[in-house]
């Protein structure tokens, strides 16, 4: 198996491209189980059968024989800051990760560095009660290998789409969490995503299985540096909300400006459940991104809140899908979009109510910002109704900001800028409220970093 | 010989799965003796055997459909009005079709700069009549043009009908359209507009009944090239039985169409047990001096409007036959008497005062 050391890392690297050998190499560098290296053979398999989607940004410039799929960690996981290598360290603490954990505002944190995690750690008050927060490979080796193998990939399953398929042959690193029955854990738990390697894809898994009553909040943060070659991020997230249980996923998403974000994410939602998902998409090149709500159960419910920023050469194509399948479920989305400098902003929904969604309710909101007529800004929503009894709403206004409102407030002495950072910053208000006041903060920073032109 | 043809394509394509991207539709190569119109019109409109425009009429995303009618129409009419010319009597068009009547239909009209009309074009036969019906009605309106077109489809409900109108407005031109595609069995209904002039306005209004298994699909796009340009587009509609109903719109604001205005808007009432309801509205926004808004209600009677009905006497059946005359009413204030009879006769409705 040949490995190449690059001048820029010194942590060995897999081959480009994908094939079997370095699939196969990747499960026996982590000493996995024989059904899961089956699962990735059968993955890739997959993978090179399906066609890439004729919906959506073109991504033709993205070459997948091109991407470095694997790049070993330089040192194993560490559950002390102290023990991760200082380049890595200084990374995420210029990211404030370990900042935000010393100050207890994190219940548990988990930081991934290109391919694996370097870093996990849970607070006692939090393990105490049962929970588990831990790196998924981790999981499969030390007593959850059955749980694990019973959700992995069952709700995004390799066929569902090609990078899908793709995630499920070259999948590396990712978190596990387990909150038992009737367990509340108050303060969130974070993991973060550092891609650092030019031309490397990051494949991370997040699985989360809330049970019966119990609930939790989980925050995921991704960033990269920028280079002149693509990175690919096809990540996957699978959520588990049992009946009465409650769970709130939070992202803000600052990939950088080369990055193909093709990313999956899905909540299967039981009776009396609730899922609420924030979301903040800032970077990539090009985004592909749809959290997807499955209410299986009565009275189960989701909410989705999110905002998109495009900017100069971006094209994010991102906003939510919902099945309600069981009676008296009910869904809201909310969106808010602005795209700026060429910027290309795409909103892209689906809404199903099938026939055993009596008495079910939708309701979707998606608003657009134009800051120039240089970028463009596209509503594709779609509902699909099976029921008499059903309830459904949907709107969407696209538009500019109100010359007055600027003169306004520049004649109460904002430079132009500013009156238009301030105008957006109110327009996204409803969306950073939702976010715990950090990530509110950095979202306001990115927003403020983005009409300045400076990211 | 069959072919299977596209049509009624998404403006934009998105998830495969739901399928509505385009539609597919089987039409059968042999054609019957064509049935020309019975015609009422104007002195002063100028009529013809022959199409007025080019294939290339309309800058929209290719259309088999279309394609094959333009190329392949088995009856052709064509009107002109000269400039200034105001018509103070509408333009009535009505083919009556016998049973299993294969036809391609073009009607092609020019409304020369500051003429106004109103047009009124119905399709209408046995209530169990079958049929392939393929129309095309393209329209060019010149400088300060106005015209209300209205299409009326009671055909029978073994038909497989498939009506498209193209508008290409020049500057203040004004464009109203009001479809009632009712009759069929496969309705296909759809309108693509062009405001090409300053100020230019289109306003499209779809009203359907959907009954027993018709299946329904329509597709309606504005493209907003000029600024200062208006566009409405409304569709108002009751699903009854198994009745399938597709229905795409677009406002497209193409870049240097300044202090354009478009809104859509869909209110959708399920009265079946086993309907099928799917709504894609689009705005596509490539200028930022623009307002494009979109809604759309999809639902039944909420249970405080059934419950104010019941304590009045009326179970849901009568519920539903009182929402059924309601939007008839409406229709057939538009129709002549005769006309009106047959789609009381088409839904079965007493024309007896039942409350």
């Amino acid at each position: 198996m040949k490995t190449t050391i690059s001048t820029e890392e010194k942590m060995p690297r897999e081959n480009l491209g994908l094939t079997s050998e370095i699939v196969t190499a990747i499960s026996k560098r982590k000493d996995e189980p024989a059904w899961m290296l089956e699962h990735r053979l059968q993955s890739l398999k997959i993978y090179h059968s399906l066609p890439v989607p004729n919906w959506g940004p073109s991504i033709d410039a993205l070459n997948v024989d091109n991407i470095v799929t694997y790049i070993q960690a330089s040192a194993p996981m560490a559950d002390n800051w102290q023990e991760v290598p200082s380049d890595i360290r200084n990374t995420f603490e210029k990211l404030g990760i370990p900042q935000a954990e010393r100050e207890a505002m994190l219940g548990g944190v988990g930081a991934q560095y290109d391919s694996e995690l370097v870093y996990h750690n849970l607070q006692k008050s939090v393990a105490d009660k049962g929970v588990v927060y831990c790196g998924i490979e981790e999981a499969l080796k030390n007593g959850y290998e059955e749980m694990v193998k019973k959700y992995f990939m069952h709700l995004v399953p390799p066929t569902d789409h090609k990078f899908a398929a793709l995630h499920g042959a070259v999948w590396s690193g990712g978190s596990f969490v387990y909150v038992p029955a009737n367990v509340q854990v108050e303060i969130p738990l974070q993991s973060y995503f550092r891609l650092n390697s030019p031309g490397a894809g990051q494949f991370e898994h997040t699985l989360i299985i809330v049970e019966k009553g119990a609930s939790v909040h989980f925050i995921e943060g991704c960033s990269a540096p920028k280079y002149n070659v693509a990175n690919l991020h096809a990540g996957c997230v699978e959520l588990f909300v049992k009946e009465g249980a409650h769970l709130r996923y939070s992202t803000i998403e600052n990939w950088s400006k080369n990055m193909y974000n093709l990313n999956t994410k899905r909540a299967l939602v039981e009776k009396d459940g609730i899922i609420e998902w924030v979301s903040g998409s800032f970077g990539s090149h090009t985004s592909y991104l749809y959290p997807m709500s499955i209410l299986n159960g009565e009275n189960a419910k989701a909410e989705f809140t999110g905002i998109t920023f495009a900017g100069k050469g971006q094209e994010l194509d991102t906003g939510a899908k919902v099945y309600l399948n069981a009676p008296h479920t009910s869904s809201v989305i909310n969106t808010k979009s602005l795209s700026k400098d060429g910027g290309v902003s795409t909103f892209r929904s689906a809404v199903t109510i099938t026939k055993k969604a009596a008495h079910s309710k939708s309701s979707t909101s998606c608003q657009s910002l134009m800051l120039d007529d240089r970028s463009r800004s596209d509503t594709i929503p779609i509902m699909d109704c099976r029921r008499m009894d059903a309830n459904i709403g949907h709107e969407a206004s696209i538009g500019r900001i109100d010359n007055d409102m600027i003169f306004y407030l520049m004649s109460r002495g904002l430079s132009e800028e500013e009156a238009k950072t301030s105008i957006v910053n109110g327009f996204v208000n409803p969306i950073s409220k939702e976010l715990p006041l950090e990530y509110a903060v950095e979202m306001n920073n990115l927003i403020r970093l983005e009409m300045q032109g400076a990211i | 010989m069959k072919y299977t043809l596209e049509t009624n394509q998404l403006a934009v394509p998105t998830w495969n799965k739901f399928n509505l991207n385009t539609r597919k539709i089987t039409l059968s190569a042999e054609k019957s003796t064509p049935i020309a119109p019975i015609i009422t019109a104007p002195a002063e409109v100028k009529q013809g055997k022959a199409p007025l425009f080019t294939n290339k009429f309309i800058d929209i995303l290719p259309n088999a459909v279309i394609d094959y009618v333009q190329n392949e129409p088995t009856q052709v009419n064509s009107f002109s009005l000269p400039e200034g010319t105001v018509l103070t009597v509408p333009i009535t068009i009505n083919f009556n079709l016998p049973d299993e009547q294969k036809q391609n239909t073009i009607l092609d009209f020019h409304l020369a700069k500051d003429s106004v009309a109103e047009i009124n074009i119905v399709f209408y036969g046995d209530k169990y009549q079958g049929g392939e019906i393929n129309n095309l009605f393209r329209l060019q309106l010149l400088e300060n043009a106005k015209v209300t077109v209205r299409t009326f489809n009671l055909l029978g409900r073994r038909c497989q009908y498939c009506e498209n109108v193209l508008a290409v407005l020049a500057e203040n031109a004004q464009f109203s359209l009001e479809q009632t595609p009712l009759g069929g069995k496969e309705t296909l209904a759809a309108a693509y507009v062009q405001l090409d002039g300053q100020k230019s306005r289109s306003h499209i209004q779809n009203r359907y009944i959907g009954i027993d298994e018709q299946q329904l699909d329509f597709n309606y796009s504005t493209k907003h090239f000029a600024p200062d340009t208006h566009s409405e587009t409304y569709l108002q509609g009751i699903l009854f039985d198994q009745a399938e109903k597709v229905s795409r719109a677009t406002i497209d604001f193409i870049r240097g169409c300044k202090k354009a205005v478009g809104i859509e808007n869909e209110n959708v009432l399920l009265l079946g047990e086993n309907v099928k309801n799917k709504s894609v509205p689009l705005i596509l926004c490539g200028e930022d001096d623009v307002q494009g808004t979109h809604g759309t209600s999809i639902g039944s009677l909420n249970e405080e409007q059934s419950f104010y009905l019941q304590t009045r006497g009326l179970d849901t059946e009568e519920q539903n036959t009182l929402l059924l005359d309601t939007a008839l009413s409406y229709i057939k204030q538009k129709l002549s008497p005769e006309l009106a009879t047959k789609l009381n006769d088409y839904y079965e409705v007493d024309t007896d005062d039942k409350l």
